[in-house]
């Protein structure tokens, strides 16, 4: 690429050297993209709907080996992670069992529910999707053309440089 | 003789760092940060800006002055970021994501540049200049009006109330710091404790590395040649104008990493504004450094870098000491900035013409004609 | 058939597209819900408003200093003059004129130290005057905070000192004590109903400048100047001294400069002082050069047209635009539009229009 004079044309090293560079391009972006893709875990510590799973009275839970946290019912944390595969270290307070469980978070995805209680009794699925409530302050669109962003109706073309 | 001539051509050399040191060092006293404060700023700064002055290397090379149009670089930096939050890839892997997706933007924005560049040729500062402002707009009217509607932005929160457009500050939690935070070294002890990010610092090395290298390419030798004499270049069947180009990709790429780089050490993304003061930013360091618009080395960009954020750290307070007023600051900081690039504009014109005039004076022979060899000879570098 | 060839190269495709697009803006407007009359009156505002600042660059073209970025220079001088006549409360045609005689000797002062400057750095001179004249607005704004005003209406209340961020020209008791607001431009406007006012008193002033700078151009140091600008060696060699042609182009810039932001302040109800005038050369600049003026070559004419167009295309497009997308693009709009058309003319090969 670097040496072809101009003129020649496109020869067939040029052809394979650019689809190479592509192809090397869209591996990593998928890399990046996997290796670097966070989610936000919601750890749930609160009854299943058909009362079929009950809440657990107090629950310490260590995810990934970081500190471990409590759960009361009806408790709800949440924490952001990288990458798909994660455990959980659990500790029921009421008979003191200890779980390891480990889950995989991929294909559900930004946001996942954990229902540890699930988890525990060992029901499939305890990982589910989550639609978290975003709430979004209203702010004004910054106003580009005025140096401190207040509005100037006669204002000459202006960037604050 | 020679001996007082070549300190005094040491000192007009490097007129503007010596004065940018002078003043720095003069508000040290009335600043109050503490010296390891100040160090400590420094350090931190120069792992967070020196890679954005690297950038602008290419361009003097290959002739085409200080390149105002590294902001595009910047502006693409911004949206690959844009893309790595609302994909929420954080991390490591995260910066890459976005380098990635700036770098095609950045190729396209910088071969547009480098194009009408060539069409302004003898005025490429100025053009430079009002092209980054044009860029600008383009740029605002992408991030107001495009994202969010034709392209369609995931996480909610990163977006307008209003619909579509983007936020004016947008949080990276999950990226702020990565690379800083990498690999960091805490040196020293009791107060004179330093934190260092030594990731950057070794992104930054090997940025340098790949600068020298280029310069021994066939390419590399091509830009120097065309930043010497376009039409001896030509003579020679080097294609100055694709060079010229390529010089200018090249540069804009960089500043795109460069731009990423200064955003993860920040810790938020300003989207409308946060690369309106990159190119000021780079220049002045490149200039205070020593550097001229024809000729720059990366000697210039280090201690471009450290002096002019040294002042930077300093002055704001103390120009509110010695105006005994508060809200000076940002004023006399601005001042000091456009002032030195200014003043290193006019010195380096001044000292063109100067050394133009000796050189006729040695054509004509007599008592002249030394200086006028050695004009010629630290004209050669 | 030819003659309208030639005067389509004469007067260049690209201002020919330019005036297409204004008036098919014009012809938009009323189906959009824009009203043609308060549209024109607009244009018509803001062109007086800034036709001298344009006017100002001129000289320094033709006498081969380039664009005059530095024109904020100018422009501070004549906002101190503004604010200097505001500190001493006078009022009406008395103020405008108190204001020109303090502003012009700063601007002579301040154009005189620039030109000595310039000529230092013959060739480089653009890019140079881009910081010059930001450094010297950053310095202006710590001298805005620092300088002994003490008039209550132009400091801050709060701290009693230091310079608010734009100074009213017109006084909250507007029926009693009119400071000079509009003074020019009331004078013999003509009104048509409540949208419309021709800005006589304006316009008239903008005329009288630009006879003024016509006339100068024509008499011996106007022609000396020209000459410098297009050939300096045979300027030389007819005596003419380069440096003082140069220095005088730019004082007499500086000074039109000075005018020109009077004469904005009193029209746009404000002076705006701190980084109103940063960018407002940057403007001035693109009025010209979509004028048809070079970096070489400017005339009035060029004033006349370019700031017409330039400042029909600032009003015209944002308000049709927004009436059409129903949102406000106005801002990035003049951003694109302005700077595209200083980029078009730098990179165009430099050829001489009228």
């Amino acid at each position: 690429m670097i040496g072809t004079p101009a003129g020649k044309g496109i020869s067939l090293r040029r052809i394979i050297v650019i689809a190479c560079v592509l192809v090397l391009y869209v591996v990593l972006i998928v890399v990046s993209h996997n290796m670097g893709k966070g989610y936000y875990i919601y750890i749930d510590n609160s009854d299943f709907e058909d009362g079929s799973v009950v809440a657990l009275e107090g629950v310490s839970v260590s995810l990934n080996g970081e500190e471990s946290r409590e759960y009361y019912p009806r408790d709800r944390d949440k924490i952001r992670v990288l990458g798909t595969k994660h455990t959980f270290s659990i500790e029921v307070f009421a008979d003191g069992a200890k779980y390891e469980k480990h889950i995989d978070v991929k294909g559900l995805g930004d946001n996942v529910l954990v229902s540890v209680p699930k988890l525990v009794a060992g029901i499939e699925p305890a990982v589910s999707v989550f639609k978290p409530f975003v709430y979004v302050p209203p702010e004004e669109p910054f106003v580009p053309g005025t140096i401190d962003g207040s509005v100037n109706p006669e204002a000459q073309p202006t960037i604050a440089p | 003789m020679s001996g007082t001539k070549s300190v005094g051509r040491f000192i007009s050399d490097n007129a503007v760092s010596i004065i940018f040191l002078t003043i720095g060092l003069a508000a040290v006293p009335f600043c109050g940060i503490s010296i390891p404060g100040i160090i400590q700023e420094m350090l931190t700064r120069l792992g967070r800006n020196a890679f954005l002055v690297v950038a602008l290397l290419l361009p003097i090379y290959a002739g085409m002055g200080l390149n105002f149009g590294m902001v595009l670089g910047a502006m693409a930096g911004q949206v690959g970021l844009v893309f790595a939050v609302d994909w929420n890839i954080i991390g490591v892997p995260g910066l890459v994501f976005a380098a990635l997706i700036g770098t095609p933007i950045s190729i396209f924005l910088g071969w547009f540049c480098g194009v009408i560049l060539n069409k302004a040729k003898g005025r490429e500062m100025v053009t430079g200049y009002i092209l980054a402002f044009f860029m600008n707009g383009i740029y605002q009217f992408f991030v107001l009006y495009v994202m969010g509607t034709i392209i369609p932005i995931r996480t909610a929160n990163i977006v307008l109330s209003r619909g579509y457009g983007l936020r004016n500050t947008l949080d990276i939690s999950g990226l702020k710091q990565t690379l800083d935070n990498l690999l960091l070294w805490n040196v020293g002890s009791g107060d004179w404790q330093f934190s260092l990010p030594i990731a950057s610092y070794i992104v930054l090395a090997f940025l340098c590395l790949f600068v020298v290298w280029f310069k021994k390419t066939k390419l590399g030798q091509d830009m120097r040649a065309v930043g010497n004499d376009m039409t001896v270049a030509n003579a020679a069947g080097i294609p100055v104008e694709r060079t010229r180009i390529i010089a200018i990709i090249i540069s804009t790429v960089l500043a795109c990493y460069g731009q990423i780089i200064f955003i993860q050490n920040m810790g938020t993304l300003a989207t409308y504004t946060m690369h309106d003061s990159t190119g000021f930013f780079a220049i002045a360091a490149i200039l205070v450094g020593g550097a001229s618009a024809k000729r720059a080395s990366i000697s210039n960009i280090f201690i471009g870098v450290l002096l002019l954020h040294f002042l930077f750290i300093v002055t704001p307070r103390a120009g509110q000491f010695i105006t005994g007023n508060a809200g000076i600051g940002e004023y006399f900081r601005q001042f000091i900035g456009y002032g030195v690039i200014a003043f290193s504009l006019v010195l380096y014109a001044w000292r063109e013409k100067n050394d133009t005039n000796r050189l006729r004076a040695g054509w004509r022979g007599g008592p002249d004609q030394a200086a006028a060899n050695a004009v010629a000879q630290g004209g050669a570098k | 058939m030819k003659n309208i060839k030639q005067f389509i190269s004469d007067f260049g495709w690209p201002r020919i597209i330019i005036l297409f697009f204004l008036v098919s803006l014009f012809v938009t407007a009323p189906f959009v819900g824009v009203r043609l009359d308060a549209s024109i009156s607009d244009v018509l505002a803001r062109f007086g408003r800034n036709a001298i600042f344009v006017l100002a660059l001129v000289p320094m073209v033709q006498s081969g200093c380039g664009l005059n970025f530095g024109l904020s220079i100018g422009i501070l001088a004549g906002l101190l003059g503004a604010a200097v006549s505001l500190q001493f409360n006078v009022f009406g045609a008395l103020g405008f004129g108190f204001g020109l005689a303090v502003a012009i000797p700063f601007a002579v002062l301040f154009g005189w130290l620039y030109g000595k400057l310039l000529n230092k750095v013959k060739g480089e001179e653009m890019t140079i005057a881009i910081y010059v004249g930001f450094a010297s607005v950053m310095f202006m704004c710590i001298m805005w905070v620092i300088l002994p005003f003490n008039n209550p209406n132009m400091v801050w209340a709060y701290a009693g000192t230091g310079l608010r961020t734009n100074l009213t020209v017109n006084e909250m008791d507007a029926a009693e004590f009119p400071h000079w607001r509009m003074i020019l431009d009331d004078f013999l406007a003509i009104r048509m109903g409540p949208f419309f006012k021709f800005p006589t008193g304006i316009l008239l002033f903008v005329a009288f400048c630009a006879f003024l700078v016509r006339l100068f151009m024509r008499t011996r140091t106007g022609t000396a100047l020209t000459a410098v600008g297009s050939n300096p060696d045979y300027a030389r060699a007819s005596g003419v001294s380069v440096d003082r042609m140069r220095t005088v182009s730019v004082v007499v810039s500086t000074v039109l400069g000075a005018v020109g932001s009077l004469v904005y302040s009193q029209s746009y109800g404000f002076a705006q002082l701190y980084l109103g005038p940063l960018l407002m050369p940057f403007a001035a600049i693109a009025a010209l050069l979509i004028g048809g003026a070079s970096v070489k070559k400017a005339s009035i004419v060029n004033v006349i047209v370019g700031a017409f167009l330039f400042q029909g295309l600032l009003t015209m497009t944002p308000s049709v635009i927004n009436s059409i997308v129903k949102s406000d693009m106005s801002e990035v709009v003049r951003v694109i539009v302005s700077n595209g058309i200083i980029l078009y003319a730098l990179t165009r090969k430099t050829k001489v229009s009228k």
